[in-house]
């Protein structure tokens, strides 16, 4: 009996809770109209972030995780902002800087009223201070590629300070801006062996719009406005991160609206959600943009398989790709075409095409040598079958899909392909093995055109040329193009070297994803690009009437 | 008694040491790479072969192993691969989350089970048995993500009577204490629910057999022809000696206590030790794998010890001496 009593009790409680929350909960749909000049509409409220993930560390010299990039964006300044175009510079810490004539001095004018949350002010010691940690190997950072130009920093006084190069080129100046700027007064004492470790890493001290209150780990991270903020106090109070490693829950909370923003949307439920929130039946706007990622199947050319680029070039004729992109991004992914990824200068519109043609493939297959001889329904040559494996990282939906539809659709020719799901640890460990015959895989391109980490035959050993493409022509015109200063040459040394290695075909190229993220509408002034979810986060506000906590 | 304990305790030592450098050789000729986390066009193999050497991988197998079971007789677990910080500190914050969550469920699990069981057995045959039967069968057999994620889209998504994540509110900081004790009552009470019930639902049904087992002994029908009641004939004479398949099965349950359930700890967010041993097997984190390993095989012989204890507490025939 008491039993059932206490389950009334609590089942009374939780319905007093519920009507006590119901008009609260109304009152959140009203449509307000709010104005920003009004003092009142601009301080105050608060950002719930979800996420899958915990943020391993808040110092950017250590941390690898995207989640942690994102908050250390709000803790910590830049010398300069890159634009959307992701090809020039706003000022930031620094409020201008120019070049010496020949090129290899580079001296920033630093602002002089930025400090750090501590009231220290942040100086040019501070900024020498970043690259000798950036660069120090013992620390290891990760970026630390960015800055292998770059001989030395000179303080020339508490506000102005000088990047010495070793060799001009054209990035520069996105070399010299890469990396947070840190607090010498807090971190000068450290030994280098300590930096992974210390204690600075979770009680960060930064100079951003943002200063951290609260770090539960596996659950929240807490960002409060800072009021020493060098533009003035950001418009929101709050930005509280909450880890929720379930997609699925995550995804119900978002609608639910326990959470007001979530990055990476799953492509199925996009159209979906964009629906309802079009019929006024939900509260979260979907916001899409290019991203920086593309997705491929490489085809390792140590193997004879894969060997000849006529037999490459038929494997992606007989692949449906547009089709294959709509089946699994619902049309919000684009064909990929090119290395070089289409939001960035060099990228070459213009290149060699291999359309879905399976008639064409079959044919050249057969140039090849490649003929169903023994009528098993699969071609062989030499006594061996057209049969591989197609490997893939488990947990990754998409490409598990993939792998599923590129064998139906290479079976149609008489290809046996075998799709293998591996564990994300092995199967990234079998990639840079090279024990592979073909994978589905990605990358997240960086802003700066390059392409000697993946495709120069230097990087085949010991980097990230999975596949060992070499072509001493591409090798040739990537060390002239990433040195060349006039644009205009740089475009055309690269569209040669996206031509060549398209012809080449060592990756059959895939997709280019949208990035979806979901945010709730109360929040107005959001920003968000190709260069990441959090733009001026410090801008963001929402009406005082709309504020939710 | 206090000499087999002893005696048991001394035992398990070369036990633990020996589980634990099965559990350190296994998972380090485990396929997979502990810095495929780091790889990317952006980050030079010249820093991953440092990262690599930061964090002593560079090492032979057998000099990483002499290194770390030293530094656990010192009782010093690591730094994490992935969190750079002491695993300690790691499993000081997700060990008591993980048990407010366990010992919960597990409360509900023998409370429900060893009332359901009874009933079922005192109704043997009768409706009440078989919708008992049928009703613990069902919940038995669903998956806990399932179900988790049932009760989420009810309970939180369309009705909002409870939060659906995490241990506490955004605002909780600003509560006073009966506010926030109300907090995290409402967070508990999905993920124990799921964690406690499919377990309570399997507790039910080997208390049903095991009190039917014996209330068909001699000695329950001498104590009902002495006259007892029955209420003093099951509970006195029968429920005692039924609770000693309970026993095992609880002791049992102890590694569970600290170990945590990782999909119900996923899916509400609740930062245990599920989510935390889970996250290091995939991530190859070497350090807290092995800390979590060493942790579950110790509980698990001190659950076994406690159960045979707690054997000779519930049957005057057990002594060990």
């Amino acid at each position: 009996m008491r039993l059932t009593k206490g389950r009334e009790n609590s089942r009374a409680l939780l319905i007093c809770v519920f009507l006590f929350l119901l008009p609260l909960a109304c009152g959140e749909k009203k449509e307000q109209s709010a104005d920003r000049s009004n003092p009142d509409d601009r301080y105050g409220g608060t950002l719930v972030v979800g996420g899958i993930g915990d943020v391993d560390a808040l110092n950017p010299l250590v941390s690898s995780t995207r989640n942690a990039s994102d908050v250390e964006g709000m803790l910590f300044l830049t010398l300069t902002e890159i634009n959307p175009d992701l090809d020039s510079y706003s000022p930031s810490l620094a409020k201008s800087w120019e070049f010496s004539e020949d090129h290899l001095r580079l001296t920033f004018h630093l602002r002089n009223d930025v400090t750090w949350t501590d009231g220290v002010k942040t100086t040019a010691h501070d900024v020498k201070f970043s690259f000798e940690k950036q660069t120090d190997p013992l620390i290891a950072w990760s970026a630390i590629r960015w800055k292998q130009f770059i001989e030395d920093v000179e303080v020339v006084d508490d506000t102005t300070v000088t990047f010495v190069f070793k060799e001009v080129y054209p990035y520069q100046l996105m070399d010299a801006a890469v990396g947070y700027i840190l607090p010498k007064h807090l971190l000068e004492d450290l030994p280098s062996e300590k930096w992974r470790t210390c204690d600075f890493n979770r009680q960060p001290v930064g100079n951003g719009p943002f200063k951290l209150k609260k770090w539960i780990s596996q659950q929240t991270i807490e960002l409060v406005a800072n009021e020493r903020y060098y533009a003035g106090r950001p418009c929101l109070d709050r930005i509280v991160f909450r880890i929720i490693p379930d997609q699925t829950s995550l995804l119900a909370q978002l609608k639910s609206g326990d959470v007001d923003l979530m990055e990476s949307i799953s492509p199925k439920d996009v159209a979906s959600m964009s629906e309802d929130f079009r019929m006024g039946k939900s509260d979260v706007r979907i916001v899409r943009y290019p991203s920086r990622a593309y997705g491929y199947i490489g085809w390792n050319l140590r193997n004879p398989l894969f060997g000849s680029k006529k037999v490459r070039q038929a494997l992606t004729m007989a692949i449906d790709r547009e089709n294959l992109i709509e089946a699994v991004y619902f049309g919000l992914a684009r064909l990929c075409h090119s290395p070089i990824s289409p939001i960035l200068w060099a990228y070459n519109p213009d290149m060699p095409d291999f359309p879905y043609d399976p008639r064409r493939a079959e044919q050249m297959l057969a140039e090849e040598g490649w003929i169903d001889r023994d009528r098993d329904g699969w071609l062989d040559k030499d006594g061996r079958r057209f049969e591989f494996t197609l490997k893939t990282n488990q947990g990754n939906r998409i490409r598990e899909d993939i792998t599923v539809i590129v064998q139906d659709q290479l079976a149609k020719l008489g290809i046996k392909v075998n799709p293998r799901l591996i564990e994300w640890t092995v199967f990234s460990d079998q990639t840079n093995r090279k024990e592979f015959e073909a994978i589905v895989a990605g990358w997240s391109v960086g802003l700066k055109v390059d392409l000697t980490t993946i495709w120069h035959s230097q990087s085949i050993n010991d980097k990230f040329n999975y596949v060992s493409y070499s072509n001493p022509r591409v090798d040739a015109l990537i060390e002239v193009a990433k040195r060349e200063m006039d644009r205009s040459k740089a475009k055309l040394l690269w569209d040669e070297a996206q031509s060549l290695i398209v012809e080449d075909q060592p990756y059959t190229f895939l997709y280019i994803p949208e990035q979806v993220n979901g945010i709730h509408k109360r929040f107005r002034n959001v920003q968000m690009d190709t260069r990441g979810t959090f733009i001026h986060p410090e801008q963001w506000w929402v009406p005082k009437d709309e504020r939710k906590y | 008694m206090w000499t087999y304990i002893l005696r048991r305790i001394f035992i398990a030592i070369p036990l633990i040491i020996g589980l634990a450098t099965v559990t350190f050789f296994i998972i380090h000729l485990a396929p997979g790479d502990p810095m495929a986390l780091y790889r990317n066009p952006e980050i030079s193999p010249e820093v991953m072969e440092l990262m690599r050497k930061n964090l002593g991988l560079d090492q032979p197998l057998h000099i990483q192993y002499v290194r770390w079971l030293t530094s656990m007789a010192r009782g010093n677990f690591g730094i994490s691969f992935t969190a750079h910080r002491p695993v300690a500190d790691i499993l000081k914050e997700a060990i008591p989350n993980t048990l407010q969550l366990t010992f919960l469920a597990l409360l509900l699990n023998l409370i429900a089970g060893i009332v359901i069981g009874v009933i079922a057995a005192i109704k043997q045959y009768s409706a009440v048995d078989h919708t008992i039967t049928v009703s613990a069968l069902f919940i038995y057999s669903m998956p806990s993500f399932w179900l988790g994620l049932m009760m989420i889209l009810l309970f939180s998504l369309l009705l909002g009577w409870l939060p659906a994540s995490q241990m506490q509110s955004i605002n909780a900081d600003l509560f006073g204490f009966w506010h926030r004790l109300w907090d995290r009552i409402t967070h508990l009470i999905m993920p124990v629910f799921v964690l406690g019930i499919a377990t309570a639902a399997g507790t039910a049904r080997f208390m049903r057999g095991s009190l039917l087992e014996v209330i068909r002994q001699d000695y329950i029908r001498t104590a009902r022809a002495k006259g007892l009641s029955e209420r003093t004939v099951i509970f006195k004479h029968g429920l005692r000696n039924a609770l000693i398949p309970i026993v095992t099965l609880t002791g049992l349950s102890i590694p569970f206590l600290l170990g945590g359930s990782v999909i119900t700890e996923t899916i509400f967010a609740w930062p245990g030790m599920g989510r935390v041993a889970v996250g290091a097997i995939f991530a190859r984190d070497y350090p807290v794998v092995l800390a979590v390993n060493l942790i579950a095989a110790v509980m698990v012989v001190l659950g076994s010890l406690l159960a045979d204890i707690t054997y000779s507490l519930l049957d005057p025939r057990i002594r060990y001496d």
